[in-house]
């Protein structure tokens, strides 16, 4: 008898530290989440600036740049390829109409807060129907505003990975008293 | 005309404009313009006739049976047009016209906007003249024997009025002199494309054939491009469209100092015409051109006579420039 109480306990033991692991991974995760959002805002904020460049040296035309974009991004690949091959169709429909069934479709688009998406959004909305100074000039601004919305992400984080972390674990600790 | 050009024309159309020209045209060769104009019908030249898009579908004659174009499908298609970019083509725009790919002209108008005694920008685009880009390979065969002097050519002045096949003409020298043939070597050929019109490039590549040594300034002033070529590119030969103005003249007369061979278009009627301009007139005088061909006023492509350097005609036989590019097609 004696030995199969300490068989539950090894096994108690074992249920404990998985669902701690458990909390601890789920805190995990919703700290990469932020994590990763900033990564994508980065990517953005080069996005923009490569968008500025080639608008101000080459006047490139912005299909070529999303094509461009697609070879060098990561995160937001798929978005720049599915408007590059949308707008070669030439089958209608305004660019920011595409931007925001693209942003839709994207998957990363996921890790992104509500005030990114709209301010994606906006973003579309000025892009290739204005002259090149203007053009440059909303792109400035816009690149300000990611900068600052980066940088607002990043002083977060530290104390949101914290949060989440605790709260993993925390949680794990709880369930585990309530379960054993 | 092949599949690719028609796609590259109907592509810029509005979806609802191209639907019913794929219906009605297989392929555009036959096509020389088409027009839209804001609430006005579409209007196609065809042949040598006009007619106007139906509502139904098809071609007619009858206004009343014509589709009417939008002014939000003009805003589509200049989307298409610039590839949703209207920034990229600034510069086209104050001239007044974009080439596409395939060497397609689009003139435009609409509302200029003006400052500082130049036009800046265009707005409220509502016409559009979509020029489809028609070359005629084998057309200046016939010339070249008249031109080529050895292991070279002859400087050559190209005159001839308005819309008399000069441009087409000059296009097919060129590729003619940059390929060479199994008698004759190619040569480096310097092209200043002020107006986009020789070799029609896009994104930097030209449209139209002008040949496997041809190095093409595009949209470049035309003296400004000629030492730029001179000093960059070492041409055997370059060619110019349109010479007019005292720079350009003095422009040629250094680039042949330079032992450079010209071929030049101009616009005039006859010798004497071309005798009493100014500088060039001085060169004609110099006698620097050794050949002149003379196109017909009022024929398109009809070479009408071939002078040499004292006036004197060489070749009087009358022919048309399509004729060549026919009887290369039939035996091709």
């Amino acid at each position: 008898m004696g030995h199969r109480k300490g068989e539950k306990c090894v096994v108690k033991f074992i249920g404990v530290v998985f669902i701690i692991s458990g909390g601890l991974l789920a805190g995990h995760y919703f700290a990469e989440k932020s994590l990763i959002r900033i990564h994508i805002l980065e990517e953005l904020e080069q996005a923009l600036q490569f968008m500025y460049g080639e608008i101000e040296y080459a006047a490139s035309d912005i299909t070529g740049i999303f094509g461009s974009l697609a070879a060098r991004s990561r995160y937001c690949k798929e978005f720049w390829l599915y408007m590059h091959d949308r707008l070669l169709e030439n089958e209608g429909g305004a660019l920011y109409s595409i931007w925001e069934d693209g942003l839709d479709k994207s998957v990363w688009s996921k890790y992104l807060l509500y005030e990114d998406r709209l301010f994606m959004g906006e973003t579309g909305k000025n892009i290739g129907n204005l002259d090149r100074q203007s053009q440059l000039h909303t792109l400035e601004i816009f690149k300000k505003r990611l900068a600052n919305i980066i940088l607002a992400a990043r002083s977060e984080y530290k104390a949101r990975a914290k949060v989440c972390h605790a709260a993993g674990a925390a949680a794990g600790i709880f369930l585990s008293i309530l379960l054993v | 005309m092949d599949k690719d050009n028609t796609m590259q024309v109907m592509q810029i159309l509005p979806v609802v404009i191209r639907k019913r020209f794929s219906e009605v045209f297989k392929d555009l060769s036959d096509v020389q313009e088409i027009r839209l104009r804001a609430g006005r019908p579409v209007i196609i030249l065809y042949g040598k006739s006009e007619y106007f898009l139906g509502i139904n579908g098809g071609l007619t004659h009858n206004i009343k049976k014509a589709y009417y174009v939008s002014a939000a499908e003009l805003r589509e298609a200049m989307d298409y047009i610039s590839s949703y970019s209207r920034y990229a083509f600034e510069e086209e725009l104050r001239q007044g016209y974009i080439t596409i790919q395939g060497g397609h002209r689009i003139g435009v108008a609409g509302k200029i906007i003006w400052e500082n005694g130049r036009v800046k920008n265009m707005g409220n685009i509502s016409f559009m003249n979509i020029r489809v880009a028609h070359q005629i390979p084998g057309c200046g065969e016939k010339l070249m024997q008249y031109i080529r002097h050895g292991d070279s050519i002859y400087n050559t002045l190209v005159i001839s009025p308005p819309r008399c096949g000069k441009t087409t003409l000059l296009r097919d020298m060129i590729r003619i002199l940059s390929n060479g043939d199994g008698c004759n070597r190619g040569f480096t050929v310097g092209v200043v494309d002020e107006r986009s019109e020789l070799g029609a490039c896009y994104r930097g590549c030209p449209q139209n054939d002008l040949g496997c040594r041809s190095d093409v300034l595009d949209g470049c002033p035309k003296a400004e491009g000629m030492m730029m070529l001179v000093r960059s590119m070492s041409p055997e030969i370059i060619a110019v469209d349109e010479i007019g103005s005292n720079q350009d003249a003095n422009a040629v007369d250094y680039v042949m100092n330079c032992g450079i061979r010209v071929i030049a278009t101009v616009h005039g009627l006859d010798m004497s015409e071309i005798r009493n301009k100014p500088v060039l007139g001085s060169l004609v005088k110099e006698q620097a051109f050794k050949r002149y061909i003379l196109l017909e006023a009022g024929k398109i492509g009809k070479v009408g006579k071939v002078f040499d350097e004292r006036g004197s005609v060489i070749y009087n036989q009358e022919y048309r420039l399509e004729n060549d590019y026919m009887l290369a097609k039939n035996a091709g």
